[in-house]
């Protein structure tokens, strides 16, 4: 029999899960190894949205070293309202991947106040002499006027580049050969039922029945956990929302029967806000996953309820 | 959250594909306190499968489970006693509502293809439940490398 055991190396380690433990994926242990020093390295930013519609950019301080970030931080308590993508400004590359929705909440970033950080599903390699941008917004009309969100992404700054200069490539668990910075953290996030012309936010009708789409990626991605930004104690009836999901490509159903939302999605304030996958399963290129959701409340709708998936982006352009 | 050790990344190593399967089992509470119900299985998947963690739907800390595994013949819960004592579900499964809302097995379980987990159920002598749901989260184990995958008999070879 011939048995392909690095086939099924996991590409970030055999620990699944966001939770901040201190564990580096082997990724970036194998970047940090091309320097001669790493110290520990904190980004904080604040943000104060006013009365919905709003939206702020503001943009990461360029830095003299490279550096690999891990996860994040946010201090809030308007978690529900504060969505936001990152671009890397060199390379134009979006962390949400376009959709209808292009955006992600916080919470699908970052874990929140004492709950402590959450990690992204591969660290990102954020080379000297570039900047992030940080484009917020906030547009539930329901909102109140936010408070301040206090937003650190935490990280591993590397001096000393041996070679004079960063890596070009490292190797994998499972021997290949990757470029250093092709590995990007991914977000794809729609929205809990459907759009509403007048607000532009997802309402999700009570004894209704919706489905959704995620974008199809023009290359394979790997998807790790799942997330909503919002929770029972804001919305009492979430207990009984129910979805079945499939992966269109291969037309495979995921769930036997309709599960539970919250067996599937991680929520603001848990151990882990992003619930993981058993195992980061790829997507491959232009593939869709379909979300078949029902609400049987007989309360009021659901609004602006956005359910995200992460993962990592596997391009190099 | 998970962790794949080397007894898991051998079976792994079965298969050229590993799909997520979340498999929910209606349990069938009637609000009788103390109510022992009928037994409840797993759904049968055409392709072998691991289950990692649990979930349940609801908060009772003195609902009990017993599980078993139909085929392979083995009893999760290890109890010599004439009348066993059964098994909290938050020992077992994770709660919706709590911060670990799927609690992960302290070892993935691997069943053959068409193969179930029976689980018995006790209703809370406290807060008598009505419904319920569990939640199984797993790995489908499809195309297996030599046509027919992993098997009990292998072991950590």
């Amino acid at each position: 029999m011939n048995l392909n055991p690095l086939r099924n190396e996991i590409s970030t380690g055999p620990l699944i899960g966001c939770k901040w433990l201190g564990h580096w994926t082997p990724y970036a242990e194998a970047i940090a190894e091309n320097y001669e020093n790493w110290w520990p390295w904190f980004s904080t930013l604040t943000v104060n949205l006013g009365a919905p519609p709003d939206f702020f950019t503001q943009f990461t301080e360029m830095q003299k070293d490279d550096v690999l970030i891990f996860g994040a931080h946010a201090v809030l308590n308007d978690f529900p309202f504060y969505f936001l993508q990152i671009t890397h400004e060199q390379t134009g590359i979006p962390w949400v991947a376009p959709n209808i929705v292009p955006f992600a909440p916080v919470t699908a970033y970052a874990g929140t106040n004492v709950a402590g950080p959450a990690k992204f599903p591969e660290a990102f390699f954020y080379p000297k002499n570039t900047r992030l941008r940080l484009d917020w917004s906030s547009i539930d009309p329901s909102a109140p006027n936010l408070d301040p969100c206090t937003f650190t992404f935490i990280g591993v700054q590397l001096t000393g580049p041996k070679g004079g200069r960063a890596p070009e490539e490292v190797t994998m668990p499972d021997g290949s050969i990757t470029r250093v910075g092709s590995r990007i953290p991914l977000f794809l996030t729609i929205g809990a039922g459907q759009r509403s012309v007048g607000t532009q936010i997802f309402t999700f009708g009570n004894n209704s029945q919706a489905v959704q789409y995620m974008p199809g990626l023009d290359c394979d991605v790997e998807i790790h956990d799942a997330s909503l930004n919002f929770f029972f104690g804001y919305q009492s009836f979430i207990t009984n929302l129910r979805l079945k999901y499939v992966a269109m490509g291969i037309e495979s159903g995921w769930t036997p029967s309709f599960s539970p939302f919250m067996s599937f999605y991680g929520r603001p304030g848990a151990d882990y806000p992003n619930l993981p996958f058993c195992k980061p399963w790829t997507l491959p290129a232009a593939h869709r996953q379909q979300i078949n959701m029902i609400n049987p409340n007989d309360a009021a709708p659901l609004n602006n309820g956005l359910l995200t998936l992460r993962g990592v982006r596997k391009c190099f352009y | 959250m998970y962790f794949f050790n080397k007894y898991i990344m051998r079976i792994l190593d079965y298969y050229r594909n590993h799909l997520e399967l979340i498999d929910t089992i209606a349990i069938g509470f009637t609000g009788v306190a103390g109510q022992r119900v009928a037994p409840v299985f797993t759904n049968e998947i055409s392709e072998d499968v691991l289950y990692f963690g649990a979930q349940v739907n609801f908060s009772s800390a003195d609902t009990l489970v017993r599980i078993k595994s139909i085929s392979p013949q083995y009893d999760w819960m290890a109890d010599d006693n004439a009348v066993p004592q059964d098994t909290p579900v938050n020992a077992i499964a994770g709660v919706f509502s709590q911060s670990l809302p799927v609690l992960p097995l302290v070892q993935p379980y691997f069943i053959k293809k068409q193969g179930r987990l029976q689980m018995n159920f006790t209703n809370s002598p406290t807060i008598a439940l009505t419904g319920g749901l569990w939640t199984w989260r797993a790995l489908r184990l499809t195309q297996p490398i030599n046509g027919v995958g992993w098997d009990y008999s292998i072991g950590f070879a």
